[in-house]
C-alpha cells in the first residue's frame, strides 16, 4: 500500500516539475523558415542630419537556381530605411518587409564612407549587445559609392552579392594579400584597446554603376562594372583617417603578420618588373623598445618564396644571381613596410598595434606614455630585418629567354 | 526434464475441478473399460480426429483393450506400427505363468509389449485427457483403473528453414520452427554438455502450452534462474500462443517502451547467449525464443558480428548505433533546425532550405508528422498486404505519392529525404522490437522539437537516458556495462575485439566469467614459423 502511495507521490512530483515547462512552451521563439527574410548583407551609412541610413540585402528564396526555384527571379532584394538607432531601424523595417528580418546569417556589413569619417564606434554597441546578429560577419568600408548601392549590385557567378564579396575577400587575402577579411569582433577589440587602431578593407564599385542593379547587365557576357575588395582603411579614434593602397597595404599586412601569399615583381637585368616572385610563407615578429622616450620598433620578417615567372634571360641556376634577387626582394619588402609606416605616422594612427606591445611588455612605462602615444608613434624609428629564401624556381630550370640569348651570343 | 511440481499440482487441481464440472465423474479412471470409453466419448467423441481402437489381447484369456488417440496431433506411424501392431502381433512373447489379474496383465503390457520409448502409467482422468490431447496414445485395459500413455506426439510440422527475421550472409542458416522438440534439438546440437539443463512447465489453462527454460547449470547465476522460474510459475492465464505473451507476463517494467527481453529465432544466438550465462525460454508453437537477462547493447548486435572479422563487425556495429540515433532524432533535428535554430545551419544550406520550403503550406512540425505518419501507414500496408500486391503498394506509395506530394508543394523535398533516411536507419537496427521503440519515441521527440526546439529534444533526451538507466532486466542493469561502468566488459560492447582477446564472459549476467586461458592469439614465433602459441598460458 505504501509503495502505491509512494508511486502516486512520485508521479505527482514529476508532473509538478514539468508544469513550469508549459509557461515557456507555446512554441516560444519558433519561426518557420518560410516566414523569415534572411539578411545576407547589411549597409550602414550616415545621413547629413546625423541619422543612420540602413539597407538590408534579403535573399529571395525562389531566386536560388539550385534550390528548386526557376532561377529567373532576382536572387535578392534590398530594403532601405532611415532611423536614429540601428535597433530602431531593424524593427522599423517590418513596415516594408512582409517577413521577419533574420540577421543571424549576415555575411557582410558595409560601412559608408560618410559614416566612417564621422566615426564608427557607435555602430558596434548594437552588434555586441544583440543576440540576433553575429560578430563574425566580414566588415568592409565602401569607397567611392554609397554602401546601399554596393550591396544592391548584381554579380555574376555567385547569386548573392554578399557571398561574392566574401569570396573575393577571402581569396584575395589568401592569394594576393592586399586586403584582408576583417570581422566585426576584430574591429571591436581594436577599438576598445588604447594601443591599437583598427583597419578595414575597402569595397569599390568600378565601372558603370548605374547598370549595377539592372538584371540585364548580368545577361551580358561582360557586365559593365565589377566589385572589388581592395585598399585598407585606417582609423584614428574611430574615424576614417586614410587609405593604404597597393604596396602600402602590403607593407601594412607584412607588419601585421597577415601575409599568406602574394606576388612581388623584381627587376631582371635592365627590366624593372622582369621577375615574378611568389611569397609562399611569411612570418613577422615585432619587437618594441623605448629609449629616452623614443620608440624603436624592430620588424623581423621571415619569408620563403618561389620564382613564378622570368621575363628575361636570368640565370636561375646561378646561386649568386639568386642571392642578388633575394637582396632585391629584401629592398622591395623593406620599402613597402616603410611606406606603410610613413603613411600611418603621417596620420599618427597606430594601426600596427605597437602601443599594445609596449603595454604588454612594459605596462608601467605605458601608463606614462598613453596620453602622448600619438606623438611617440609618429616619431618612432622602425627598422626592418628581412630573411628571405628563394626555395624553388618552378617546373622549368633555365628560362626560354636565357637559351635564346646564349644561342644568339654564340652565333 | 525436471517438472515443476508445485505448479503442476495446482494446475491439476484446477483442471480437475473444471472437468468435474463438465462431466459428472470422478477424477480417477474407472475399472470398467466400457465406462471409461463412454466417458471419453462424451468428452471428445464428436471431433472427427478422435480415434478409439478396440481389440483383444490374448493374454489371460481374452483381455479387452482400447487405444485412444487424436490422429491429427499424434504420429500415426508410431501409433499403428509400434503400439497397436506390437500388441496385436502373434509374436508377442508368451507371458510367464501367473497372469491372472487385470493388474498383472497391465504391468506385463507396460513392461514387455510396447515398442515405444516413453510410456507412463496414469490413473488420473484429467491427466489422461490432457496427455491424449497432446498427442499421446492412451491404452485402457479392462478391469484396471490405470491407463498407459505412450509418447506418440507428432502431427504436421514445418520443416527447419532459413531465418526470416534475422538474416545473415555468413553463419548458420537454420532457424527455429513451431515445434518445441525440434527447437530444443537445434540448440542441443550446438551445446553438448551434461550441464545443459531444461525445466519444462505447462502454462495456460486451456492451451496447456509447454514452456521450457534452458540454461547451463555451471554458468548461469542461480539467483536469476530462480527468479525466472518464479515469474514463470506465477503466470496463471488461459492461453499462451506466442512467446510475446510470456514476455508481457514476466517483464520487469511494463510501462517502458523499451524491450527488456531479447527474442530470436536463431538457435546459434540462443546457444551463444546460453554460454554467456543467460537463460532461454522456448515456447511451444512459436519459432521465437526469449533470452533473459537482456542489456541494451544486445539489441545492437547481430549474429554476423561474430562470424565476420572483428574489424568489420566493429564498424558495422558502430554504424548501427549511428543509425539508431538517426532513427530516433532525424525528423526532430530537422524540425528543431528549421523552426528554432536557423542560425546553426551553414548559410548556403539555410538559403537552400528556404528555397525548397517556399510555398509549403504547413509548419515544419505538421509537415514532418504528415510524412512520418503516411510512411508508417505505407510500411504497415507493405507488411500486411498479400505479397503480389505488396510491390504495387510500395511503388504507388513511395514513388508516386512522394514525388507527387513534392510536385504539388505539400511537402518540401528535404522532408522527403529526412523521412527516407530515418526509415532506412530504422531498418538497419537488427532487432525488430528495438526498431519499433525507436519508431514510437521518434514521434515524441518530434513533438518536443516542434514545441521547444533543441531545448525540448535535450529535455526529452535527459528523460530518456534517466528512464533507460532505471530499467532492469531480471536484476541486471539495462545499460550495463556502460552504467555501472565496467570497462573490462567493453571488449564486446560498442566494438567487438577478436575472440581470443575476450577471455571472460560478461560479468553482469554471470559469476563464472573465466572463459579461456591467456595467450590464445595468433602468434608468430621469432623464427618466423606461425604457431597458435598457447604454450605459456596453459593453466
Amino acid at each position: 500500500m505504501s509503495a502505491f502511495v509512494h508511486r502516486i507521490a512520485t508521479s505527482m512530483l514529476v508532473v509538478l516539475a514539468l508544469l513550469p515547462l508549459l509557461a515557456v512552451a507555446g512554441c516560444w521563439n519558433s519561426r518557420e523558415i518560410d516566414k523569415l527574410a534572411i539578411v545576407t548583407a547589411m549597409a550602414i551609412d550616415r545621413t547629413d542630419s546625423g541619422d543612420f541610413e540602413l539597407a538590408f540585402q534579403v535573399v529571395m528564396p525562389g531566386g536560388q537556381s539550385h534550390a528548386g526555384g526557376s532561377g529567373t527571379e532576382m536572387p535578392f532584394t534590398v530594403y532601405g530605411i532611415k532611423s536614429h538607432t540601428l535597433f530602431e531601424g531593424i524593427r522599423k523595417a517590418s513596415k516594408q518587409v512582409p517577413r521577419q528580418l533574420f540577421f543571424s546569417h549576415v555575411q557582410v556589413v558595409v560601412l559608408g564612407e560618410k559614416l566612417a569619417k564621422a566615426g564608427i564606434r557607435e555602430v558596434f554597441d548594437f552588434f555586441e549587445r544583440s543576440h540576433e546578429v553575429r560578430l563574425t560577419s566580414m566588415l568592409l568600408v565602401a569607397r567611392g559609392a554609397a554602401p546601399d548601392k554596393l550591396i544592391s549590385t548584381l554579380v555574376p557567378l555567385e547569386r548573392l552579392q554578399a557571398s561574392a564579396v566574401l569570396g573575393e575577400g577571402q581569396l584575395s587575402s589568401k592569394l594576393w594579400s592586399e586586403a584582408t577579411v576583417v570581422e566585426i569582433d576584430d574591429v571591436v577589440r581594436k577599438l576598445i584597446n588604447p594601443g591599437v587602431e583598427p583597419t578595414i578593407s575597402g569595397l569599390k564599385l568600378i565601372g558603370k554603376d548605374k547598370a549595377a542593379i539592372e538584371k540585364q547587365s548580368l545577361e551580358q557576357s561582360r557586365p559593365p562594372y565589377h566589385l572589388e575588395v581592395s585598399d585598407i582603411a585606417m582609423f584614428k579614434e574611430g574615424k576614417l583617417a586614410g587609405w593604404f593602397e597597393g604596396n602600402a597595404a602590403r607593407g601594412l599586412l607584412f607588419v601585421l603578420n597577415r601575409i599568406r601569399s602574394s606576388i612581388m615583381n623584381l627587376s631582371c637585368g635592365g627590366m624593372p618588373d622582369g621577375v615574378a616572385l611568389e611569397i609562399i610563407k611569411s612570418k613577422t615578429k615585432n619587437e618594441v623598445s623605448i629609449k629616452d622616450g623614443q620608440l624603436r620598433v624592430h620588424v623581423v620578417v621571415n619569408t620563403e618564396g618561389n620564382i613564378g615567372e622570368v621575363k628575361c634571360g636570368f640565370p636561375l641556376d646561378n646561386l649568386d644571381a639568386l642571392r642578388g634577387l633575394e637582396r632585391e626582394w629584401e629592398d622591395a619588402v623593406k620599402s613597402d613596410i616603410q611606406l606603410a609606416v610613413r603613411k600611418a605616422q603621417q596620420k599618427s594612427t597606430d594601426v600596427f598595434g605597437f602601443g599594445m606591445m609596449v603595454q604588454r611588455s612594459q605596462p608601467r612605462l605605458w601608463k606614462g606614455m598613453e596620453s602622448r602615444w600619438d606623438k611617440i608613434f609618429a616619431n618612432a624609428e622602425v627598422n626592418v630585418t628581412f630573411h628571405g629564401i628563394i626555395r624553388r624556381t618552378g617546373m622549368r630550370g633555365k628560362s626560354l629567354m636565357e637559351e635564346r640569348d646564349s644561342k644568339g651570343g654564340s652565333s | 526434464m525436471r517438472t515443476i511440481t508445485e505448479r503442476y499440482d495446482r494446475k491439476k487441481k484446477r483442471d480437475a475441478s473444471v472437468s468435474e464440472r463438465r462431466t459428472s465423474g470422478s477424477s480417477r479412471l474407472d475399472t470398467d473399460l466400457e465406462a471409461n470409453l463412454e466417458r471419453i466419448k462424451n468428452e471428445l467423441g464428436t471431433s472427427p480426429d478422435f480415434v478409439v481402437r478396440r481389440f483383444t489381447l490374448r493374454i489371460k484369456g481374452e483381455l479387452q483393450v482400447a487405444a485412444i488417440y487424436i490422429d491429427s496431433v499424434s504420429d500415426k506411424d508410431l501409433v499403428n506400427n509400434f503400439v497397436i501392431r506390437s500388441l496385436m502381433s502373434p509374436s508377442l512373447p508368451e507371458p510367464p505363468a501367473g497372469i491372472d489379474t487385470a493388474e498383472a496383465a497391465f504391468r506385463y503390457v507396460c513392461d514387455n509389449a510396447l515398442a515405444v520409448g516413453q510410456i507412463e502409467a496414469v490413473a488420473d482422468w484429467a491427466t489422461m485427457t490432457l496427455e491424449v490431447l497432446m498427442g499421446k496414445t492412451a491404452l485402457l485395459v479392462d478391469g484396471w483403473d490405470e491407463c498407459i500413455c505412450c509418447h506418440t506426439i507428432g502431427g504436421d510440422k514445418r520443416a527447419v528453414s532459413e531465418a526470416s527475421t534475422q538474416v545473415v550472409i555468413r553463419g548458420p542458416k537454420d532457424s527455429f520452427s513451431e515445434s518445441i522438440s525440434t527447437n530444443i534439438g537445434l540448440v542441443r546440437r550446438r551445446i553438448r554438455t551434461p550441464d545443459f539443463a531444461f525445466e519444462s512447465i505447462k502454462i495456460g489453462s486451456i492451451t496447456q502450452t509447454t514452456v521450457v527454460m534452458m540454461y547451463i547449470k555451471t554458468i548461469a547465476k542461480q539467483s536469476i534462474i530462480d527468479e525466472v522460474r518464479r515469474r514463470l510459475c506465477r503466470i496463471d492465464t488461459d492461453a499462451i500462443l506466442e512467446s510475446g505473451y510470456i514476455e508481457e507476463f514476466i517483464e520487469d517494467n511494463w510501462l517502458s517502451p523499451f524491450p527488456t527481453m531479447y527474442n530470436t529465432e536463431r538457435p546459434d544466438v540462443v546457444a551463444a547467449n546460453l554460454i554467456e550465462g543467460r537463460i532461454a525460454i522456448i515456447v511451444d508453437g512459436t519459432p521465437f525464443a526469449l533470452v533473459v537477462p537482456t542489456v541494451l547493447a544486445q539489441f545492437f548486435t547481430a549474429p554476423e558480428d561474430y562470424y565476420q572479422r572483428y574489424d568489420i563487425g566493429t564498424f558495422i556495429r558502430l554504424l548501427r548505433y549511428v543509425a539508431f540515433v538517426i532513427a530516433l532524432f532525424g525528423p526532430a533535428a530537422y524540425i528543431a533546425l528549421t523552426t528554432f535554430h536557423q542560425e546553426m545551419l551553414p548559410t548556403p544550406l539555410l538559403i537552400n532550405l528556404s528555397g525548397s520550403r517556399e510555398g509549403v503550406p504547413f509548419p515544419a512540425l505538421v509537415e514532418a508528422f504528415l510524412m512520418e505518419v503516411s510512411f508508417e501507414i505505407l510500411r504497415e500496408a507493405g507488411i500486411r498486404m498479400p505479397r503480389a500486391v505488396g510491390q504495387a503498394v510500395s511503388i504507388v506509395g513511395a514513388l508516386v505519392l512522394g514525388e507527387a506530394a513534392v510536385q504539388a508543394g505539400i511537402v518540401s523535398p528535404i522532408m522527403v529525404i529526412v523521412v527516407s533516411i530515418t526509415a532506412i536507419a530504422n531498418f538497419s537496427i537488427p532487432s525488430y522490437n528495438l526498431a519499433i521503440t525507436a519508431r514510437l519515441l521518434r514521434f515524441l521527440f518530434m513533438l518536443a522539437a516542434g514545441f521547444l526546439g533543441f531545448y525540448g529534444v535535450i529535455l526529452g533526451m535527459i528523460m530518456l537516458v534517466a528512464h533507460v538507466n532505471s530499467l532492469r532486466s531480471f536484476g541486471v542493469a539495462f545499460l550495463s556495462p556502460l552504467v555501472p561502468v565496467r570497462p573490462k566488459q567493453w571488449k564486446d560492447f560498442f566494438v567487438r575485439l577478436p575472440h581470443w582477446t575476450i577471455r571472460t564472459r560478461p560479468g553482469n549476467v554471470t559469476d563464472q566469467t573465466e572463459k579461456m586461458p591467456a595467450g590464445q592469439g595468433p602468434h608468430i614465433n621469432s623464427d618466423g614459423s606461425g604457431s597458435s602459441g598457447n604454450g605459456g598460458g596453459q593453466s
